[in-house]
């Protein structure tokens, strides 16, 4: 049994986890920077924020899972896309172990490790992958040894609009499981800008409008309400186009928005009617963490894929349909 | 409707609507009904279905006035949110892309190219160019589910349009993709002239390299 280290640091979350090759997942330690309500990230003070807590969280993810620095086979870290600063923490304290230890660097695309773990726990072989989150909102499906884009957002993310929206209004970022809250109490449907583009959505429209309404004095909870049921309707109905059109029988929800009940719901539902099987990653590694670069490194790894140091830059720009996946079949 | 329409089945389920074979008057239709989403809110469901149904009818017709070839619309009926409209074939291009020769790939697709152009200078955006809405019947292209189509004139509008098309031979042919965009491009100068042509490729480029993480940005 090998393990590996993955570390995640795109974006808020600083995090670290050891993996096996077994798929167990031993350990994930992460810490979250939050800034304060009415304010988003700023690439800065999210680097901070990772410099100060990154050796606490490594040692915490190492001794979790009762392994040694020894005992690794490689180390693994989100070399894209993200935030520069903070991508850079992560890359380097990952050099320092790959170094230290005389052990492979791998870098991982922080998407494609969000569909890798979401993978590892449920068992599609051949699905239409719906990724939402708050850097990428696209539905892909793997063909010829790439995950190809079937649809995705024209502009922001599903994750951005909620965020976004959530600063206007004064709440505490990341919001998705507040903004979930507040939905549930909402009742009235605002008329809002509904968006789609054969298999691709646009959110932009939306977001203006959301705010506009709330500085109207329009109430939060009918907002909340509004933004879900007409944001997810449109990526839900994107997705059934993708559905029908690559004729897939399978279907995962993954990323940090996944964790929305209602969202889940939509979707499991376009399964059903087109006869596919539904999956969602779980509550817990919906989010980023450093589970989903351990478990892709790994894979990635097995393919012989890894870095030297000294090319081991992070791409704050790089695209998941640029990356060959020679780990799967397709 | 009921009365003139006949032998009804149904032979697909689209991600919108289902659709039925049937005869009206005499003639052999295709039944489009876009059917209830559940997963959506109820009344944004209706509004949804509804306006597509009377604007698909619509720009149908109006695309014809274009020269575009596009089934015929026999009867709208909006309660029902359906259309019942001339029966073309059921020979997508989308399956033919990968089986037919090099020459008429580049001829089909400088077609298509040609009645995407042909639909921009009559004002209309088609909204959701898929190799599957392209119908194929006795040597000509059919454009069809224009129910995601708008009127524009706007060169954003049409560069998102092509810009869609693109993307869909990248997911779905993508060893054809570059080719048959070539071809697509060369077809639409053909309609719309050179220099608008070009004008529209330029911000079909423009808009991909917009989207999310591109590193040449």
């Amino acid at each position: 049994m090998e393990k590996i280290l993955g570390i995640e640091s795109t974006a808020h979350t600083f995090g670290a986890c050891v993996a096996s090759s077994l798929g167990d997942i031993t350990s994930d330690t992460r810490s979250i920077f939050n800034p304060p309500p009415g304010r988003g990230i700023h690439p800065r003070e999210a680097a901070q924020h990772h410099s100060r807590v990154a050796a606490a969280v490594v040692s915490q993810a190492l001794k979790e899972s009762k392994t040694s620095l020894g005992e690794l086979v490689a180390v693994a870290y989100s070399a894209g896309p993200g935030l520069g600063p903070a991508l850079r923490v992560g890359a380097s304290i990952a050099r320092a172990i790959s170094l230290w230890s005389d052990i492979p660097l791998v870098p991982v695309h922080h998407a494609i490790g969000h569909i890798e773990i979401a993978l590892l726990e449920t068992s599609a072989r051949d699905p239409l992958v719906v990724l939402v989150s708050g850097g990428h909102t696209c539905i892909t499906a793997l063909v010829e040894g790439r995950w190809r884009v079937f649809g995705e957002t024209e502009d922001i993310t599903l994750g951005n609009l909620v965020d976004s929206f959530a600063r206007e209004a004064g709440l505490p970022s990341p919001a998705g499981r507040e903004i979930e809250v507040l939905a549930s109490k909402g009742k009235n449907l605002v008329d809002l800008p509904y968006t789609v583009k054969g298999n691709d959505v646009s959110y932009s429209g939306l977001l203006t409008f959301l705010k506009e309404r709330f500085r109207d004095g329009v109430g939060l909870e009918d907002l909340c309400f509004s933004l879900q049921e007409i944001g997810f309707s449109m990526l839900t109905e994107a997705t059934e186009r993708a559905l029908a059109h690559t004729g897939k029988k399978e279907l995962v929800l993954t990323g940090g928005v996944a964790a929305n009940r209602r969202l889940q719901q939509m979707m499991k539902w376009i399964a059903e009617e087109h006869k596919a099987t539904f999956s969602v990653v779980s509550q817990k590694l919906s989010g980023d963490s450093g589970a989903q670069i351990a478990w892709t490194g790994l894979l990635a790894l097995g393919s012989g894929i890894s870095i030297p140091i000294e090319r081991s830059f992070v791409r704050p720009r790089w695209r998941f349909d640029e990356v060959e996946i020679p780990w799967r079949k397709s | 409707m009921e009365k003139v329409l006949a032998h009804v089945r149904l032979v697909g389920k689209g991600a919108e609507a289902d659709l039925f074979l049937g005869t009206w008057h005499h003639m052999r239709v295709l039944v489009k009904k876009r059917v209830p989403k559940l997963y959506r809110l109820q009344a944004l469901d209706a509004r949804i279905r509804s306006f597509r149904t009377a604007h698909e009818a619509r720009l149908l017709q109006d695309a014809k006035k274009c020269g575009v070839p596009t089934p015929t619309v026999y009867l709208v009926d909006l309660p029902n949110t359906t259309i019942v409209m001339e029966y073309i074939s059921k020979e997508r291009l989308k399956e033919r892309v990968s089986t037919m020769g090099g020459d008429e790939r580049s001829a089909r697709f400088t077609e298509l190219g040609e009645n995407i152009g042909l639909l921009h200078q009559g004002g209309i955006i088609h909204g959701d160019l898929t190799t599957s809405n392209v119908l194929i019947k006795s040597n000509r292209l059919y454009l069809i589910d224009l129910g995601l189509g708008t009127y524009s004139e706007d060169v954003e509008d049409r560069g998102v349009d092509l810009h869609l098309l693109w993307r869909v031979l990248q997911s779905s042919h993508h060893r054809f993709a570059k080719i048959a965009l070539a071809a697509v491009v060369e077809g639409y100068e053909r309609s719309v002239g050179r220099s608008r042509a070009h004008s529209v490729e330029e911000r079909m480029w423009r808009i991909d390299r917009r989207g999310r993480y591109i590193a040449e940005r």
